[in-house]
Parts: structure tokens; sequence; C-alpha cells
């Protein structure tokens, strides 16, 4: 019998640190609303983040998780993900974690189709360092590193996870938690690796892309006609912002979605026989050393 | 009786195929075979590499003498120009026409089959365990190249019979040994140790470990994944391990010099971790193909801070299997990384081994069982050991957060304030477990003598060759780190001369005994791409 739990109960007695008005606690509880809907069991979740101030979210889960270093959680989720399958593994971190630093991971765990929820909290500045350039920042953006403007182009995660072979594309926004919710949920539920890339505005370092900014320019994908199934339309929309018009609407909601590509858990699983965290740990010696005859 | 028989050719000319059907040959015919390798970084070219093969009816560790051996096999003019000179017997074009035969018998590329009849001729080794090996090396590729390469052997063998003769005899000696490169001793320990997950970019000198493991891994239920990077390799591993399976990584210098901050993770929230880390001669790109023992001091402190590790060097291949188990065994019990430290002459050497079963005994350490009270229940429990039972995603209850960041005993991040007595505890509860693990690390391997050779891993194959009925002392390292510095320091320090033998220009092993107050009186160091053979320790010892 399932229990059905609520949000709180993913809750821990630590308040978040954040900056009051930070887009992470938007994001902290449309993860624990989603899982609660979904009422995956405490123990059956882990979530892996990296460094940053979204990465401090692990801390204010009442999960499994692992606080790892910058860059990286995605690559650890994978460990985690491929030893044991039945677990559900949740990442989290913010943009320069994920789309700077990290960025290669994200390629090559979307392109293997693991099984992971990628959640990035995208504020395009980096907060924790206190306001640097961050590899979102669009250009013309004055930060601590660019005084006079950013001359990066910003990158484009959505279109760079299409392309990669991600199986399930989106985008949420911190000041819609209940839309956020929704999105988080189906990419919880989806088979293989999911991004869900989060307008989270950082209220102390970025001036610019603030919830206003954003309010101004959002729409839903759900309510104009978008075919999440269409692999094509998914990437004209995809390039609606920031590639194509930086200031212009910014498309939220479910870009992509496809299950017709096995994970790659589920390939290992089918390589060996089950789950690495099921098998016998005593060999007979003599089939080992069926590779020396 | 003790033969070197030493085949060179160019890379692309199956030098190394005739190396390794001969070294599983005598393997089969119950001899004990060390087989090394000497080749560049280029895939078709370098005329002059060599595989060497020493075979012997008593118990050997090494390829033995480097400047003479008993025969060779040339398969080019340059080959035999560069070894001659060392050869009591010389086996080549000009004696026996290879091309021809091959040509004749099969086709031009099976050159290195007829110098394999040729030199069976020589050696007076009949062709029936030749023939055997060859039907099942070439057997998969299909029937008729192995048949078509056992009617080039047999021609060369007929033909070098009638205008050479044979100079020795081969017998059957006892029942086939087991042969295995270190490489494959590493990953058939791993293996036997219950690893569920092996995490590896490629480069060479630990490549082998990762080509057995794809192999074979799957067999015995381990995930054997090739990441995007070395970075992704190591916190793969980290995760599947804190998932709570047994998981490795295999490099060499430069791939580990990425994974120098994951290394810290692991030892930071306490998850077990086995690093292979093979050395090739360094820094940079350094010698791709060569071998070097200079990765010991990275290896005492690759990453930044204070943490603790072990570090295990097997110093002969049938160790390796041996060290694998104990390093997996440490990993776990004490929930830190341990490098499995070796070098290009372990991993790509071959060795007839003895495979006891009997000594993998499978420790897991502190892991909670489920269900556990999550309101009480630390990961991070400060004790006497500075051990803290583990509970593994999926136990119900045992929630809790694993953070690079300081933290309390529930893992909780505490960096958001100054906490000096957490900081303060936490730090000294993790430090304290090299105070339990130097308990296990075993002491060098003595033998008495005026003057000692001291040697670490794999330096330690050829140190055994040479001191084999000589009178010289040795002693022979393998746990490094840390280092249990007892009885055996004295008597070192008591010997009159104790002379450390290392391939690096340093001598970063007697620097390291200088801090620990053992005295090192001499240094014999080889830098340049070679290991130790016997004649040469023979001089400069």
């Amino acid at each position: 019998m399932k229990i059905q739990l609520k949000p709180q109960d993913y809750a821990v007695n630590r308040p978040p640190i954040w900056c009051p008005g930070c887009g992470d606690y938007g994001i902290l509880e449309a993860l624990r609303r989603a899982l609660a809907e979904l009422s995956v069991p405490n123990h059956e979740v882990v979530v892996v983040s990296g460094i940053g101030c979204s990465s401090q979210l692990p801390h204010f889960m009442k999960t499994y998780g692992i606080h790892g270093i910058h860059g990286r959680a995605v690559a650890i989720a994978t460990g985690v993900k491929l030893a044991n399958p039945k677990l559900k593994v949740v990442v989290v971190g913010g943009d320069g974690d994920g789309y700077g630093i990290g960025l290669n991971h994200m390629i090559h765990a979307a392109r293997r189709n693991v099984g992971l929820t990628y959640i990035v909290s995208n504020n395009q500045v980096y907060g924790l360092t206190t306001g640097q350039m961050s590899p979102t920042t669009l250009r013309g953006v004055k930060t601590k590193t660019t005084p006079f403007g950013a001359i990066d182009e910003p990158v484009n995660p959505l279109a760079l996870a299409l392309a990669a072979g991600a199986t399930f594309v989106a985008r949420g926004f911190s000041g819609d938690v209940a839309h956020l919710t929704t999105v988080i949920k189906k990419a919880l539920t989806h088979r293989g690796f999911a991004l869900v890339d989060v307008l989270s505005p950082c209220v102390t370092f970025n001036k610019i892309n603030t919830y206003d900014w954003f309010r101004a320019r959002v729409y839903k994908l759900e309510e104009s006609g978008h075919d999440p199934s269409s692999y094509y339309e998914a990437y004209k929309r995809a390039l609606e912002w920031p590639t194509l018009d930086p200031y212009g609407k910014i498309p939220i909601g479910i870009f992509y979605a496809t299950e017709d590509k096995p994970t790659y858990e589920e390939e290992w699983v089918k390589l060996l026989g089950g789950a690495p965290i099921d098998q016998k740990l005593q060999l007979d010696p003599a089939e080992v050393l069926k590779a020396f005859q | 009786m003790d033969l070197t028989i030493r085949i060179s050719g160019a890379q692309g000319e199956g030098v190394e195929t005739v190396g390794r059907l001969l070294a599983k040959s005598f393997a089969q015919l119950g001899y004990h075979v060390f087989a090394y390798r000497q080749y560049g970084s280029i895939i078709k070219g370098n005329p002059t590499m060599f595989y060497q093969v020493r075979v012997s009816d008593e118990k050997i560790y090494s390829h033995g003498t480097w400047r003479s051996y008993d025969v060779l096999v040339a398969l080019n003019d340059k080959a035999l120009q560069a070894h001659r000179g060392g050869a009591k017997h010389v086996i080549s074009e000009s004696e026996i026409p290879f091309t021809e035969i091959a040509v004749k018998h099969g086709d031009r590329i099976m050159r290195n089959t007829a110098a394999l009849g040729a030199l069976a001729a020589l050696i007076g080794m009949e062709l029936t365990p030749i023939e055997g090996v060859i039907r099942r090396e070439f057997g998969e590729r299909g029937e008729k190249i192995a048949e078509a390469n056992i009617a080039v052997l047999r021609a060369a063998y007929d033909a070098a019979l009638k205008r050479l003769g044979s100079v020795y005899e081969v017998k059957r000696v006892g029942e086939p040994r087991v042969l295995m490169s270190g490489a494959e001793a590493l990953a058939v320990g791993a293996v036997m140790s219950g690893m569920k997950f092996y995490a590896a970019y490629p480069m060479t000198p630990a490549s082998p470990i990762l080509h057995w493991l794809a192999e074979w891994g799957p067999k015995f239920g381990v995930a054997v994944v090739q990441p995007e990077d070395e970075i992704a390799a190591i916190n793969m591993a980290i995760g599947a391990a804190y998932a709570g399976v047994r998981a490795a990584v295999g490099t060499s210098g430069g791939g580990f010099d990425l994974m120098h901050e994951a290394f810290g993770l692991a030892a930071m929230i306490e998850t077990p971790l086995v690093v292979f880390l093979a050395q090739r001669g360094g820094p940079s790109t350094g010698l791709p193909t060569e071998t070097e023992q200079s990765d010991l001091l990275m290896a005492l402190s690759p990453s930044h801070g204070e943490y603790p590790h072990a570090v295990i060097a097997p110093r002969w291949i049938e160790e390796g299997l041996y060290a694998t188990a104990k390093a997996f065994n440490i990993a776990e019990k004490y929930q830190v990384p341990v490098i499995v430290l070796v070098d290009l002459y372990f991993t790509e050497s071959l060795a007839t081994v003895e495979f006891d079963p009997h000594r993998f005994k499978i420790e897991r350490g502190e892991l909670l069982q489920g269900p556990l009270v999550w309101e009480e229940y630390k990961r991070y429990k400060i004790t006497e050991s500075g051990v803290s039972p583990r509970a593994l995603p999926g136990t119900p209850g045992g929630m809790h957060i694993a953070t690079s960041d300081e933290h309390d005993e529930r893992g909780d991040v505490i960096t958001d304030t100054h906490q000096p007595a957490i900081r303060k505890a936490m730090h000294q509860k993790r430090m304290v477990k090299l105070t339990k693990i130097v308990e296990e690390m075993e002491p060098p391997m003595i033998q008495e003598g005026d003057v000692v050779a001291l040697a670490w891993g794999s330096t330690a194959m050829p140190l055994l060759d040479y001191a084999k009925g000589r009178k010289v002392g040795l002693a022979l390292f393998r746990d490094l780190y840390p280092l249990s510095v007892d009885g055996w320091a004295q008597r070192l320090n008591e010997a009159k001369e104790v002379v450390a033998v290392e391939l690096n220009y340093r001598g970063q092993f007697a620097e390291y005994l200088a801090s620990k107050g053992v005295k090192v009186t001499r240094r014999v160091l080889k830098w340049w791409g070679e290991p130790f053979s016997i004649d040469e320790l023979g001089e400069w010892l």
C-alpha cells in the first residue's frame, strides 16, 4: 500500500539559507510538491548537487543526498543511478555548475539517456561567489567580471540538450511554482534523462533578470499549441530564447518528451542480468579463471 | 633451465603476437614465465621494438637481463642491428627465409609465425602447445587463418631444424600455469573482491585493466563504463560507491591529475573508492609507453587539504591479485579512497601466477541494515576509530546528506557560520582513521645483508631475481601509506649500506623514508623509460 505523502514530509527542521526572495525557494517547494504528489518514499530518493547557492538544496530535503564538488553532480548521480536504478535520482545545481564547469557531463548524460531528473536553477549569474558573469548571462549585461558589459554569447542549454539527444527537455519559472511542479512531476516520471531549466531570479546579484522581467516575457508552451513529441518543433522553440531574441518572449513548459529510447541503466541491467547493487559478491574462481584458458 | 628470448621488429610486424603466443606456450608446458614489452607511442613503425620472454623451471619475477639474452629473433634488419650484440643465437631472415615461407604456405603477413616456427626448432620445443595456442587465438577469426598459420609454422620449423638444429631442449615440466598481465591481475583481484562498478577513460598503461574488465566484467555483474573524461570516471565511481557497490577507477598520472579534487571528495564524504594508478614517464604526456615510478609523492597527497587515504603498491604481478583485495577492504572498512600504485612495467608485463581463491575475503565494514530512526541517525557519528556506520540509499530512516563542505555528525553543512568546535572534532574524526589503517599496513619484506637494496612496487621484481643466490639484503615495500614504522626501520639504520633503487630522478621513496627517520646511504636511480634489469643491478649495487 502506498502512503500518500505531503510536501512537508520531505522537509527537514533546518530552514534554507538562501537570501529572502531567492528563486531557489520556488524550486525547493516545487520539488517537494512533485515528490509528494508521486509519493516517492523518502529513502528511495537521492538528491545530488554540485557547488553554488542552489546546490545547497539537498540539505533541505529529507532524502538521501550528495552535495558534491563543482560541476560534477551529473557524473556522481550517473554512478548512483547505474549502481541502483531503483532509486529516484534528482540532480540540482546552478547555471555555472551545470552549463559552465560541468557542461560536458550534461551533454554525455543526455546522449546516454541516464535516468536522472536534472533541475538547473538558472539565475544567469554566479551568486555564491558574489556576482560574476555566468554562462547564461546575456550579452551586454554588467556584472562584477563584466564591468563594461558581457561580450560572451550565452549558452542555450535547451538547444544543447536537444542536440545531445536528451529525451525530456523543459523549462520552468521559479515565480510560478504550480506550473513548475507539474513540469518537475513529469520529469520525475520520465523514462530517461530529463532536463528542467528553471528561470530562477537572483535577487541580490542580478538586477536585470528579475521576477518582473521574466513575468513580462514567459509564455506557456502547452497553451500555444506546441507538440512536445516533435523534435524539430522543440528545437525551434528552444532557439527562441535567448539565441534568436535575448529580450523577447520566453517559452516555458515541456519542449520535448519521448520515451522510445532505452535508458543507460536499463541497458546495463540487461547486460548484467540485474543491477550492480543486486549482484552476488562472491564469485566462482573457476569461472574467473576461464578467461585465462 | 633459465632461457631468455628477445623478439624484435617493427610495431605492426607482429612482434607482440609472437611474444604472447610464445609466453602462453611456455606456460602451457608448466614453465614459470615473465614477458616484457618495450615499445613506442606509435601504431605502426618503430622498427626495433621488442618482446622479451624469459622462462625458467624455477620461480622468476622479472624479464632478467637487458644487455644479454639467449636468443634473438629479428624480423627486420634494423632490429637485427640493434639487438644482435646481446644474443648467443640469432634467427633472422638471413638464417631462415621467413617471408618466402610465409608467402608459400600462407600469407606474407605470417612472417612472424614463420619466425616463431624457426625459434621453436632452435630451442627444441615441440609444436603441439604452440599450435594449440594459435588455434585458440586465431580460431575466433576463422579456422582457415589458424590452419594457414600452422602450415607456415611447421614449414619454418622444418627448415630451421635442418639448417640450425636444436641448441636447447624444452620439455613439459608440469601442469599448465596461469599466465596473466599485471593489469589482468588487478582486474581479476577486483572482480574477486566483489567490485561491481568500474569507470575509466583510456590511458596507457592503465587501459589493459579496462580492456579485460570490459570483456569479462559483465559476466561477473560488473558495470564497466567508459565516460567522457577522468573527472566523470571518478565522480561516477563515487556515486556508485555511495549507492553501495564496490567501485574503482583506473588511470595513469595525467588522468589522475584530473581526479584529485574528487579524490578529496571521497575522503570528505567518507565514501570507499579504489584508484588503480598506473605510472608512466612524466611529467605531462611524458613517456606514454615507458615505465617510471615518479608519481609516488603525488600518490601520498593528491588532493588539497588533509584527509585519510591509503597507498598500496603490489611488488610483483601475483601480488596484484591480493593487494587489490586488500585495497577494497581498507576502502570499505575505513570509508576512504585507496590508491593501488603500479606502473607500466607492472601492468603490461605477463607472468605466470599461483591463483589462490582463499585469499579473497570481502570485509565490507560497518554497513547498517534498516530500518533506522531518521531523527537519531548520525551518518558521521564521532567514534573512537573515526569510522561511522554507513546507511545506503534505499535504507528506510537512513536519509542523510553527504557533503563536501565541512559538516556535523548528521552531515549537515556548518560553513554558513564559524564553527571551530565542530570543525575541530570532525576533521580529527576523519584523520584519526590513519592511526587505525596503519595497523593493517604490513612491514617491508626484509632479507638481511650488509648492503640492503631498498625498493617499492614493481622494482621488487628485478631485485628479487637479482638477489637470488646472492648475499645482498633487501627491503621491499608494498604498503606505502600510511607507513607502519617499527622494528624494520632500526634494522635498516643498522645496515652498512642502504641503497634506494627507484625509477625516478629524485629518489622519491628515499626522501619519504628520510622524513620517517630511515636513512638511505645511496641511491640507484633510472628515469629513461626502462625497468631495472639483473645485469644493471649487478653493476650498480
